[in-house]
């Protein structure tokens, strides 16, 4: 009898790869496993009860977005926190928010908004009891909203493979976003998107975000001579 | 006595490498057309390695969405679907026009320079293929204001999707898009000469979407009848 070729196989395989690559993803931003934290097979293994492929996989999908770097026959491990990382991804996630701002918000949907009102109120939550991980949550579930209205499955796949370092941002800087009320900010935003003014969405993501750019060209740019030395990425 | 490991990584990560360029840069100049059939044994073959760094190049390929994997199936050169190259023109689009916006400020004269160069070599845009092709839209415009901005998670994501757009361009039967454009990306290169962001920037913008985005028009899928 020929082997019964099915798709089943591979599905299962991807299933479980994403189980895995979502514990370790929660793992690294609740800061279980800490940054620089050597990620060794066998105590994956071990800990998440399934064999090394998905766990490589999952390491390898997660190295994409920054989160884990391997190095090969070196070392696996969690990403240390890079602050220039982390700034470059914030005014990244910056550009692509406004551009989702002032395509979407003419057409914006009431669902979609009221899931914006929801993610600010948790903003509003989360500043007052000052919990740091959920504010980063609530506030990248907020923006997201623009990018998943937009119909382009390019720009919403690129701003959530920054979310991470969106999410780890919120945790090391001390006052993010260069502003005392990030609430109040958050909903002049949500006001224009109900009032379906895209243009002033747009600007006012762009002058919430301006500080990562300030803070990147005082900190993190390198001269131009640094620069003129060195290759494009 | 230990085995010196650190050195051993390097030879292997350079072939994948090497097997990922010339792959790559078939891909974006069509010489593997989009749809196209890729045998591992063939492509070992043509470049002489062995299997695993090109599985590995096939992958990093598949990540950036030139190369489908389809386990136990086939692998083949991602056909141009009309509706994903609107959504990644209008995305890189999006970032282009914000690294002029900001990058403007920064640049050097040297940087001046190569963008009047540019301005030159576009003349009236007719030779679209070739100015891509000869890496003259990403070196000597987008690459200019990407570097001087110094954002490296910026600059990795257009090493990530710009080959998808050039390779369109490339493979476009005509050279309207470009020729469309060329006129917004000579009064983007003198906004920027001139120091004035905010109108390079729009003038980007108006490169990419009255220019560039309307490549699209000439993948458009073929009409399909209904109740077949």
């Amino acid at each position: 009898m020929p082997l019964p070729v099915k798709d089943s196989a591979p599905v299962e395989r991807q299933l479980l790869r994403d189980v895995v690559y979502n514990r370790l993803y929660e793992g690294i931003l609740d800061g279980t496993l800490e940054p620089g934290e050597t990620l060794l097979d066998e105590k994956l293994t071990a800990w998440l009860g399934v064999s090394r492929t998905p766990i490589r996989e999952a390491l390898m999908k997660l190295a994409d977005i920054g989160l884990v770097e391997m190095a090969p026959n070196r070392y696996t491990r969690v990403a240390p926190i890079d602050l220039r990382a982390i700034d470059e991804a914030i005014y990244t996630t910056g550009l692509l928010h406004e551009y989702a701002a002032r395509t979407s918000v003419p057409t914006l949907d009431s669902a979609t908004l009221g899931r914006q009102d929801k993610a600010l109120k948790e903003i509003r939550k989360a500043a007052k009891t000052n919990s740091l991980p959920a504010l980063g949550r609530a506030l990248n579930d907020f923006f997201l909203e623009f990018e998943r209205s937009s119909d382009n499955a390019v720009l919403l796949s690129i701003s959530e493979g920054l979310s991470p370092q969106v999410l780890r941002y919120i945790a090391v800087w001390k006052q993010p976003f260069d502003t005392d009320d990030l609430p109040g900010r958050v909903a002049e935003i949500l006001e224009a998107a109900k009032a379906h003014d895209g243009a002033k969405a747009g600007d006012l993501v762009r002058d919430l975000y301006a500080s990562s750019l300030t803070q990147f060209l005082a900190d993190y740019r390198r001269s131009d001579a640094e620069i003129d030395e060195s290759p494009v990425v | 006595m230990p085995v010196p490991i650190a050195e051993a990584v390097s030879p292997r990560r350079l072939i994948r490498d090497e097997v990922f360029i010339r792959l790559l840069d078939a891909i974006v100049d069509g010489d593997l057309t989009p749809g196209e059939q890729l045998y591992d044994a063939e492509i070992e073959k043509w470049v002489g390695v062995s299997r695993t760094p090109v599985r590995e190049a096939l992958n990093q390929l598949a990540a950036m969405g030139l190369v489908e994997i389809m386990p136990q199936k086939r692998t083949r050169v991602t056909p141009i679907d009309p509706v994903r190259l609107r959504a990644l023109i209008d995305t890189v689009g999006s970032l282009m026009t914000g690294v002029v916006r900001d990058a403007t400020p920064l640049l050097t004269d040297a940087d001046k320079d190569a963008l009047r160069a540019f301005k030159e070599r576009v003349g009236d845009g007719t030779e679209m293929a070739d100015l891509v092709r000869e890496r003259v839209l990403t070196d000597g415009f987008v690459n200019v204001f990407l570097r001087r901005l110094d954002n490296r998670t910026i600059a990795k994501l257009f090493s990530r999707h710009l080959p998808e757009v050039r390779r369109a361009l490339i493979a476009a039967p005509s050279s309207q898009a470009f020729a469309a454009g060329a006129p917004h990306a000579k009064a983007a290169i003198d906004a920027a000469i001139a120091g004035n962001g905010a109108k390079a920037a729009s003038a980007v913008a108006e490169f990419w979407n009255k220019g560039l985005v309307t490549v699209v028009d000439e993948f458009a899928a073929p009409t399909v009848k209904e109740g077949r």
